[in-house]
């Protein structure tokens, strides 16, 4: 909403009206409508009224013509004009030299092609007036004024165009602040002024009850409906300075019936229509709901097709109207219009809403009529067009109004003590100053017993409950003079939940050891939904009815493909070595149309790892296997864990794992399939992982309960190193799965050390080398035990994966 | 006796002129040539064994005195080049101590979920609990009961995306305030909950907006809840982000879901309120929405808006991070260039 402060005087004693700043501070911290910008338009000097005189074509430019042009001063000014528009006789805007217009545009005596030029003269646009509101007429050249204008005064003051602009910012609840009549109420609250309430008056002529068969209602969506016949219009140019008001408010002017009913729109905030009544096929108006199919051409010449749902104004045969919305083409005022039909009525603000919504077809009527309307700026608003019509049309408009007031509206009275006013602010506030708040805002009230009966005015149609009665007082107050005080309630420890702490944990340790955390979004396209998940684990996706793109129009199942992006993007930029991991929901549906919302934690990382000058290595299979089992360390489940060749198809299928915590599906490990690489444009080089974090959460115990403590040992331990050979395919895990069962009660750890392959080895086999360590806590170990031991473990190797001592 | 006397002192004068040699086995050697069993002191003493006793004793005192000179000599030596040999391996093993580490290079937590981590350790530290919800929530508990019935004007504000008639990805995280209010009983009060997460909006991503940002919302039920309370959380809130000198200015606002709603500025840190370019000359920057719960929230959740009342803030993660740190572009959070993600490293 753009508030022209000239306007806004007309209802405020310009005398107390504080400057513009000012306003705007008081009305964003206490008026609750916030001030995004005060703009100054045509504050500038030295422009002023002239008289072309005579015009000759200069000497040596086609396009350039010489005037002398009479400014009412001694002497005529020689000006340059290269407008195609200029003529002698003229009365025109003049930029005098010293004038400094928009844009910092300096006026100074110039030579244009040797010619002298003492000043420009000026097309609204070069005064800061954006193209979008100039006549056609001048579109391509300057401004012509009327014939009339004072020649030598200031310009700007004659064309009303020099002003003070508040651009408001309102919240949906403040439709009352939608109207220069409503800001008025609103400062005058803030400052405790009173607000002048203008009484539109004009010599009426015959009734509407003469000229009009009927106003009727045929759907309860329509609440009042008053219309005024008004006849000997003349179609012209509205009168300046309403034009000027409504540039200023950022609309078009157009003729002077649709600017009237413009401004009295900003003015009141009552959208008004009026209708050519000689295209009514009778004089009448019937208000219904469309019939489904119903067609209207609106005034911008596009056929809309109707529902039930919608409203239409109708003469009795056809919709002229699409209520609330847009007027209909067939009932336009035009050039020839003599006789027109007001409307002023107040319709149901969802249906309103609905059908412009629906139709994509938003103005600032459809703005104002889906927010609620004031039934007695309704009024008013019809009698001011009336009288603005019969100024500046020379309209004879009808001396009454025929009306159908189908629904009362009214706004309820609020029971409101003053301990509930002060409790709920925090504050010590005394009958007094609550009256003198209330008298302030203009609600009526009654008191008795420290009760107040509040009744809002019906332009304030948000004042509905006890709160909205408290908001008002407390921001009329000043919210700066309530004290801060942190609320004293009862102590209750607080944990986190076992999710929470995982995801905490996961981000120290994985950051701890070298990954950097990412954010990525979780929609993507349609082609990565269920890459990286493994195939009999897919669910049913969840896509958006209507994305903005098709990159971001699925809700993801796996982490991984948004950190490769994220590689990516690096690589491009010249990071080599990446090593990231997000923690993120990712969201699927089951056949039943259950929505699924689990959290992962995922990894990726290529290029060298931990790269100095001293040292590097590049990233591997192994280095992925050990940031996920540093964090499964930390979460004490690294024990319950065993890997499996993994199938997933977007994985080196022979380095890439399953993994399983105590025999449930928990994730992957692996480096990315070449092909997959390749539809993502990268590196095959990229090593991930993905692990179900909502999984873990149901199996890890809270952080102090994961530990449990074993004495350590006062006698020594004894190692023995074992390497047998056996077939490349057995996997490092069986052999010590199949060391550890058959070391007996003394083992306690056994870990593989080496692996050798090659030279003096077989073909098809390899050297494993296994190192266990064995401990008696209850006496020295004997050398025969450990021996014993030994050997039951090469004879479980050799009878269950085939292995030979080396 | 005299010639003698000259002998070993000129045996004396070789011997230490001998020990100065450079190299360990030249040392042994001298000491061998001269202290070892057939070396001329011994030999000395041999002949002592003839001489009168006066003399014998005399002459024996001045052998000794030679045999101790030159075998402190030695020693000195021998300790000297030990020394000396230290020396110069040290001077070998010296290093370029400007040289590069040996990186233990470390990762570091993304920048949103450090604002995140601490507005939530701030408020568990005033006794407020964790909550979470769903990203893909129903029209139902991110809208209706949170006081926007169908054709509010306010749905107006938070274009969403719908997956289906009835759900949507949550436009904000107040769902999670119906879901918490809904769970629990006025005996369970008070209500102190703090609940971050993502929330999505159809907007056109560019500088400002971005169709995934993140949210972080407060909310407390008890009796005599009031704006002051709110005033009192924001300001300490507001103190704790920005700074100790920090003030707070509430405007009136609207939020279906709070009545009396406010939006809440904190004096501007860089010109302390003067007016700079960071608050567009105003003094004062736009930080978060807060307000007393609306009784309707309450009362759709089984709250008797007559006995309790409560309040709820919520601020955009990301715009606390871009204005405590000066970051122009909210882009930077979701494109993940590691030359932004490391500058959060701490």
């Amino acid at each position: 909403m753009l508030v022209s402060l000239n306007w806004l005087k007309d209802y405020l004693d310009v005398e107390t009206l504080p400057n513009a700043e000012d306003l705007a501070h008081q009305l964003s911290v206490r008026g609750g409508l916030e001030v995004e910008g005060i703009e100054e338009i045509g504050d500038f000097e030295n422009v002023v009224i002239g008289y072309v005189e005579s015009k000759e074509q200069h000497p040596e430019a086609d396009r350039l013509n010489v005037c002398q042009v009479n400014v009412g001063e001694e002497t005529v000014l020689q000006i340059v004009c290269g407008a195609p528009n200029v003529a002698a006789g003229q009365k025109v805007i003049v930029a005098k030299i010293g004038a400094v217009l928009p844009g910092n545009f300096k006026i100074k005596k110039a030579k244009l092609r040797g010619v002298e030029s003492q000043g420009m003269i000026c097309a609204l646009e070069e005064l800061g007036i954006d193209a979008k509101y100039v006549s056609d007429e001048f579109k391509d050249g300057i401004q012509v004024l009327p014939e009339d204008a004072p020649i030598g005064k200031d310009a700007m003051e004659y064309l009303h165009l020099r002003d003070t602009v508040l651009e408001l910012s309102l919240t949906p609840d403040r439709a009352d602040a939608m109207s220069i009549q409503g800001v008025a109420y609103e400062v005058a609250a803030l400052y405790g002024l009173d607000p002048m309430e203008p009484v539109a008056t004009y010599p009426g002529a015959n009734s509407n009850q003469e000229v009009l068969t009927k106003v009727e209602l045929l759907t309860e969506k329509c609440y009042q409906y008053l219309a005024k016949v008004v006849t000997d219009v003349t179609v012209a140019p509205a009168p300046q300075f309403i034009q000027s008001r409504l540039i200023a408010s950022g609309i078009r002017p157009i003729n002077n019936v649709v600017d009237i009913t413009n401004y009295v729109m900003l003015e009141t905030g009552q959208p008004l229509h009026a209708f050519d009544l000689a295209k009514f096929t009778a004089p009448q108006v019937i208000v219904r709901q469309a019939n489904e199919g119903e067609t209207i051409v609106t005034l911008d010449e596009k056929e809309r097709t109707l529902t039930t749902e919608d409203i239409v104004v109708t003469d009795g045969e056809k919709a002229v109207a699409l209520a609330g919305v847009m007027g209909g083409a067939n009932s336009e005022v035009d050039a020839q219009t003599t006789t027109i039909l007001l409307e002023s009525a107040i319709f149901a603000p969802t249906s309103v809403r609905r059908t412009s919504n629906r139709l994509a077809l938003r103005s600032d009527s459809s703005s104002r009529f889906e927010k609620g309307l004031d039934p007695e700026m309704m009024i008013q608003a019809i009698e001011r067009a009336a009288q603005l019509l019969a100024l500046y049309a020379g309209a004879t408009p009808t001396k009454d109004i025929m009306a159908n007031i189908q629904t009362e509206i009214t706004n309820p009275t609020i029971s409101v003590t003053i301990t509930q006013i002060n409790q709920k602010l925090g504050v010590v506030l005394t009958q007094d100053e609550i009256e003198g708040i209330l008298d302030n805002l203009g609600f009526e009230y009654t008191v008795e017993n420290a009760i107040f009966a509040v009744t809002a005015p019906t332009r304030r149609r948000d004042i509905k409950i006890v709160e909205d009665v408290v908001e008002e007082i407390g921001r009329i107050y000043g919210f700066d003079n309530i004290p801060a005080i942190l609320p004293s309630l009862e102590i209750t420890p607080v944990q986190p939940t076992l999710l929470q702490s995982l995801r905490q944990e996961a981000q120290a340790t994985l950051a701890g050891v070298g990954l950097q955390q990412v954010v990525t979004y979780s929609l993507t396209s349609p082609k990565s939904v269920h890459t990286f998940v493994p195939e009999n684990r897919q669910l049913a996706a969840v896509s958006l009815m209507m994305p903005m793109s098709e990159e971001r129009s699925y809700m993801r199942q796996s982490i991984v493909p948004s950190l490769i992006e994220t590689i990516a993007y690096n690589q491009a930029r010249t990071q080599k070595n990446v090593a990231i991991f997000e923690v993120s929901r990712v969201y699927g549906q089951t056949q039943e149309t259950t929505l699924v919302e689990k959290e992962h934690i995922a990894l990726a990382a290529t290029g060298d790892w931990q790269a100095s000058m001293h040292d590097k290595q590049a990233v591997d299979f192994y280095t992925m296997k050990g940031m996920v089992e540093a964090l499964l360390v930390n979460y004490g489940v690294m024990t319950a864990i065993t890997y499996q060749r993994s199938t997933m198809k977007d994985l080196h299928p022979g380095r890439s794992a399953d993994l399983f915590l105590d025999g449930t599906y928990l994730g992957v490990i692996g480096q990315i399939h070449p092909q997959t690489a390749k539809e993502f444009d990268v590196d095959a080089n990229i090593y991930v992982a993905e692990l179900d974090l909502s999984l873990l959460a149901t199996r890890v115990p809270a952080g102090m309960e994961r530990i449990t403590y074993d004495q350590v040992s006062k006698f020594p331990s004894m190692t023995r190193d074992l390497a047998v050979v056996v077939g490349n395919d057995v996997l490092a895990q069986d052999i010590v799965q199949v060391a550890r069962q058959a070391a007996g009660q003394y083992l306690t750890t056994a870990h593989v050390f080496d692996v050798y392959a090659g030279e003096h080895m077989p073909v098809g086999k390899k050297s494993v080398s296994i190192s266990l360590t064995f401990n008696n806590k209850e006496q020295t170990l004997e050398a025969d035990v450990v021996q014993n031991a030994t050997e039951k473990v090469l004879a479980a190797l050799a009878t269950e994966l085939n292995a030979t001592l080396r | 006796m005299s010639e003698q006397h000259t002998l070993l002192e000129e045996l004396l004068a070789t011997a230490l002129v001998e020990v100065q040699t450079d190299d360990l086995k030249s040392l042994n050697d001298v000491r061998v040539k001269y202290l070892g069993k057939k070396g001329p002191i011994q030999e000395a003493m041999k002949a002592m064994k003839g001489m009168e006793p006066e003399a014998r004793k005399e002459f024996g005192q001045l052998v000794n005195t030679v045999k101790g000179q030159i075998a402190a000599a030695v020693e000195n030596r021998l300790l000297e080049l030990e020394q000396a040999a230290i020396a110069q391996r040290l001077a070998n093993e010296t290093l370029d101590i400007t040289l590069p580490a040996q990186n233990l290079h470390t990762g570091s937590i993304h920048p949103l979920q450090q604002v995140v981590d601490d507005i939530t350790a701030f408020f568990r530290s005033m006794g407020y609990e964790a909550a979470e919800g769903p990203e893909v929530e129903t029209d139902f508990y991110n809208f209706e009961m949170l006081n926007l019935p169908h054709d509010h004007p306010a749905r107006d504000m938070q274009d969403s995306f719908y997956v289906d008639p009835h759900r949507l990805l949550r436009t904000h995280t107040s769902g999670v305030q119906a879901r918490t209010f809904e769970s629990r009983t006025e005996a369970q009060l008070p209500i102190k909950v703090i609940c971050p997460g993502k929330v999505y909006r159809r907007d056109d991503d560019d500088a400002t907006h971005s169709h995934q940002f993140m949210q972080i919302e407060a909310f407390i039920v008890d009796e005599n809840i009031s704006m002051a309370n709110l005033k009192g959380t924001l300001q300490a809130l507001a103190r704790h982000l920005f700074g100790a000198d920090r003030e707070i200015r509430l405007r009136p606002s609207f939020f279906p879901f709070t009545e009396p709603s406010v939006e809440v500025d904190v004096s501007c840190a860089k010109c302390n309120g003067a007016g700079c370019n960071v608050c567009k000359q105003t003094g004062w920057i736009e930080i978060l929405g807060a307000g007393l719960i609306h009784p309707n929230v309450l009362t759709m959740t089984g709250f008797d808006p007559q006995k309790v009342s409560g309040f709820a803030l919520g601020m955009g993660v990301e715009r606390i991070a871009m204005l405590k740190y000066g970051i122009e572009d909210i882009r930077h959070f979701y494109v993940n260039d590691l030359r932004f993600l490391n500058q959060f490293k701490r």
